[in-house]
């Protein structure tokens, strides 16, 4: 009896124990995964190892082994990966749906970048993962969490078709090519192409182009639309959105050569130019991507956005409730032009995990959406995707068959893009610390034009020390 | 000697299933709570971004505590910190107040015996009712009536009746957002701490209120020389829970804002700590965010012995002293003289 009751005790307190660690548990749900864990820690390493043979005499040979059973991506856009498993799996009869599978990690790029971190110090599975233009940096250029993607047999020939900034943005410091991407996300200016007729008389968007050809033209275009329209109108919506133009074309990265923070004349320029146009009411005081921001396309009260690539769908896309959805008054009124300057918003980069075991697959699917035309024009096709290959774009827009409900006059954003996304050049232009930064700039940015701060000198020297604040020893400080 | 039979019999304890039972909990919170917080005040010490595993000694706090003047990192970071550390002062002080205030007033109210307020309990329910609603919840709320731009429900308001002509930053402007977190901390903590104080009053024998009637005082007078006294104990705790919880203040004021820029004015001491983890994960300056704890740590430590030490009972404290003082004086008494009383 006695040892009945112990043993029923000792039974009790090893399941109190137990449910208390249930949470350390792998949380991990979409994978479906079983693999030994031991022969995969095995893998690693020797892919650890062929990596740094790799990189120094690149062979076109996929020396990534084909033990994992699953293809495993990690991501923080899971409706993207859905439609690309979706497109290859109809396109590649030999493979199942269980062949491939994502890792949702945070909603928000910044979030998966920790997320990541943690993902590859533990034993699961990660063959591919996407990582954002603004800290791929830190990932490529550190060999413990991405592989050449020529370990995967894959060469610069492959990727001959892909955009230049894409591979700009793919290669680690030492020219090594790490990521690659299936889109490119070339932005213009969408423009309200009714009220651009009677303000400013350009029926166009060849006539609108002329109009906001730089930035000049671009503030004397906002008075005019100022002034028709009564004062009421914004001539772009967001400071956000100028921004995003504006960052692309900066003439130097954010940190120069000798590790140091640069601010540049493009900097004062932008905070004149802004404040300006905050204090004239040609931009609204809406922040980039809130409800608000969304409100004031659909109500009617800008003439203008910065939109881009992905934006572009349905009515229930980005872009169609900026225009109020199907049954607004101003759904399906607008024009879209090159603007100012050439930019790109987002994107995403396909990279090679160092612990990468399902090699063949990695490679066929990478081959699939970045390498091989025709395929990567199913996938245009299939999901409206803006793909990251000149040629295949342009024998879209060539057919003359591909139009959007948002536009007027059965318009193509596609023949607009195609322009912007071959004029973006960001050679040397990133840095690993540019989201830090960049999100300090527009902070500051944003309190000097709501008064904050006094002059623009005020606010540089707050940018500057909020960025040392935040990287103090990251950079360096005289 | 002991038999053998008696040996047997003493060992079996059943204290040792006790231990047992309570070792889940012991485990946990080695495991989450002790040992994260023993590794603060290690990582506080330690170096930031690419040398997390340099010792640096006193270094994090020193360019926290002190900034300088050749070094800008340093001196950014104390003045950060500062500024955050003055923002989460000014915020506790402004809720603290009108908290106190209002609750002391409705638990006076709600436990007066001759006021025979109706409907007591359905009142307590609807002032609590804050308490429990989530901090994300609430800044969301808050966020949508008091929304800067013209779209904002208050702003539309006011803008629609043509009592103002321009939208109210009430979310970006240094003393309407300061306004707004004070409110809210006020308005979801109030009813907690009338509860408390409402028990504290419960507590107190009602023949003393009764007494303090027969001899005709009235309900100020009651209170200030009754009530007010007998409940300093649980006046010192909600003092102390309050200042805490103000200090390591962090969901409301760091959730208020729309895109991604954070308010300045509102940012606490507690965001400074998750920032400098948080921010640049790729290359976090964990020592930094250390320190900034281990800090706030001693500033609270300070606090809360410097607030017992001036509310604790006097009389009760002299009482013990003169006792103590009678005992010594006895034993010298007895020591000095063979035990005879002179």
């Amino acid at each position: 009896m006695n040892k009945l009751k112990r043993t029923l005790a000792l039974v009790a307190t090893l399941a109190l124990a137990t449910t208390a660690f249930v949470g350390c548990g792998d949380d991990n749900s979409s994978t479906t995964s079983t693999g030994d864990n031991s022969s995969k820690a095995d893998d690693s390493s020797k892919a650890d190892d062929s990596s740094k043979t790799e990189s120094e005499a690149p062979k076109a040979e996929n020396t990534v082994p084909n033990t994992g059973d699953t293809l495993s991506i990690l991501c923080w856009t899971g409706d993207d990966i859905k439609a690309m498993k979706e497109c290859f799996l109809a396109n590649n009869s030999d493979c199942k749906d269980t062949d491939i599978t994502w890792v949702q990690c945070g909603t928000k790029g910044g979030d998966a970048a920790e997320n990541y971190t943690q993902y590859f110090a533990g034993d699961e599975d990660a063959d591919l993962y996407i990582a954002e233009a603004d800290w791929i940096m830190t990932f490529i250029n550190d060999d413990a969490v991405s592989a050449p993607l020529s370990n995967l047999g894959l060469t610069d020939d492959d990727f001959k078709t892909n955009y230049d900034y894409i591979k700009q943005i793919g290669t680690d410091s030492k020219g090594v090519l790490k990521g690659t991407s299936w889109q490119s996300t070339p932005g213009g200016f969408a423009y309200r192409a009714d009220l651009a007729k009677e303000y400013l008389g350009a029926s166009t968007p060849a006539e609108m182009q002329e109009k906001v050809k730089d930035w000049d033209a671009f503030m004397a275009t906002a008075a005019t639309v100022s002034e028709k329209s009564g004062g009421k109108m914004n001539m772009t919506a967001t400071i956000g959105g100028l921004w995003q133009v504006f960052s692309y074309n900066r003439a130097q990265a954010w940190v120069d050569a000798d590790n140091k923070l640069a601010i540049d004349d493009s900097c004062t320029k932008f905070m004149n130019m802004v404040k300006e146009m905050r204090d004239k009411n040609y931009v609204s005081d809406v922040d980039q991507w809130s409800d608000s921001w969304f409100a004031l396309g659909a109500n009617g009260d800008t003439f203008g956005y910065f939109v881009c690539s992905w934006c572009f769908g349905d009515e229930t896309s980005t872009f169609g409730k900026m225009q109020g959805g199907k049954d607004n008054e101003n759904y399906g009124k607008w024009g879209f032009v090159k603007g100012p300057q050439e930019y790109a918003w987002g994107g995403s980069w396909l990279c090679l995990s160092p612990k990468a075991d399902n090699g063949e697959l990695a490679e066929k699917f990478i081959r699939f959406f970045c390498s091989n035309e025709d395929t990567m024009k199913t996938y245009a096709e299939y999901k409206g995707e803006f793909v990251n290959s000149y040629n295949v774009m342009k024998s879209i827009v060539d057919s003359g068959k591909h139009t959007t409900p948002l536009l007027a006059d059965n318009q193509d954003q596609f023949s607009i893009m195609i322009d912007v996304a071959a004029g973006i050049n960001l050679d040397g232009k990133i840095t690993p610390y540019d989201s830090t930064i960049k999100a300090d700039y527009i902070d500051a940015v944003n309190n000097y034009v709501k008064g904050n701060t006094a002059s623009v000198d005020e606010a540089l020297n707050a940018f500057k020390t909020k960025v040392a604040s935040d990287l103090p020893e990251q950079l360096t400080w005289e | 000697m002991a038999s053998a039979a008696q040996k047997s019999i003493k060992s079996i304890s059943y204290a040792k299933y006790g231990y047992m039972f309570i070792a889940p909990f012991f485990i946990v919170y080695c495991i989450f709570q002790l040992w994260p917080l023993i590794n603060t005040f290690r990582l506080s010490f330690y170096g930031n971004g690419k040398t997390l595993e340099t010792f640096v000694g006193l270094k994090n706090f020193q360019n926290i505590l002190f900034g300088s003047e050749t070094n800008l990192p340093a001196q950014a970071l104390h003045d950060q910190f500062f500024d955050y550390f003055q923002n989460t002062i000014i915020i506790w002080v402004g809720n603290f107040v009108p908290q106190i205030l209002l609750s002391l007033l409705l638990a006076v109210w709600f436990t007066d015996a001759k006021l025979k307020i109706p409907g007591k309990g359905f009142f307590k329910v609807i002032m609590y009712m804050p308490n429990i609603i989530t901090a994300a919840s609430v800044s969301a709320l808050f966020l949508v009536l008091f929304g800067d731009t013209k779209y904002g429900a208050i702003n539309s308001l006011l803008l629609d009746r043509e009592l103002i002509t321009e939208p109210i930053r009430f979310i970006t402007d240094k003393a309407n957002s300061r306004i707004l977190v004070m409110f809210i901390q006020t308005w979801m903590w109030f009813g907690n701490t009338m509860i408390m104080l409402m028990s504290g009053i419960m507590g107190i024998n009602p023949s003393l209120f009764e007494a303090a009637n027969i001899d005709g005082a009235n309900s100020f007078q009651i209170f200030r020389k009754v009530t007010l006294p007998l409940l300093r104990p649980i006046m010192v705790y909600t003092l102390i829970t309050s200042m805490i919880g103000g200090l390591q203040m962090f969901d409301i004021p760091y959730l208020l804002h729309t895109g991604d820029t954070l308010v300045p004015h509102i940012q606490t001491a507690a965001v400074f700590v998750y920032e400098k983890f948080h921010k640049t994960p790729y290359a976090p300056s964990y020592g930094y965010s250390a320190a900034a704890s281990v800090i706030l740590f001693f500033i609270t430590g300070v606090l809360g012995i410097f607030v017992f030490y001036f509310n604790r009972d006097k009389d009760e404290a002299e009482r013990k002293k003169k006792l103590k003082k009678l005992k010594k004086q006895a034993k010298m008494r007895n020591k000095g003289f063979g035990g005879l009383d002179l």
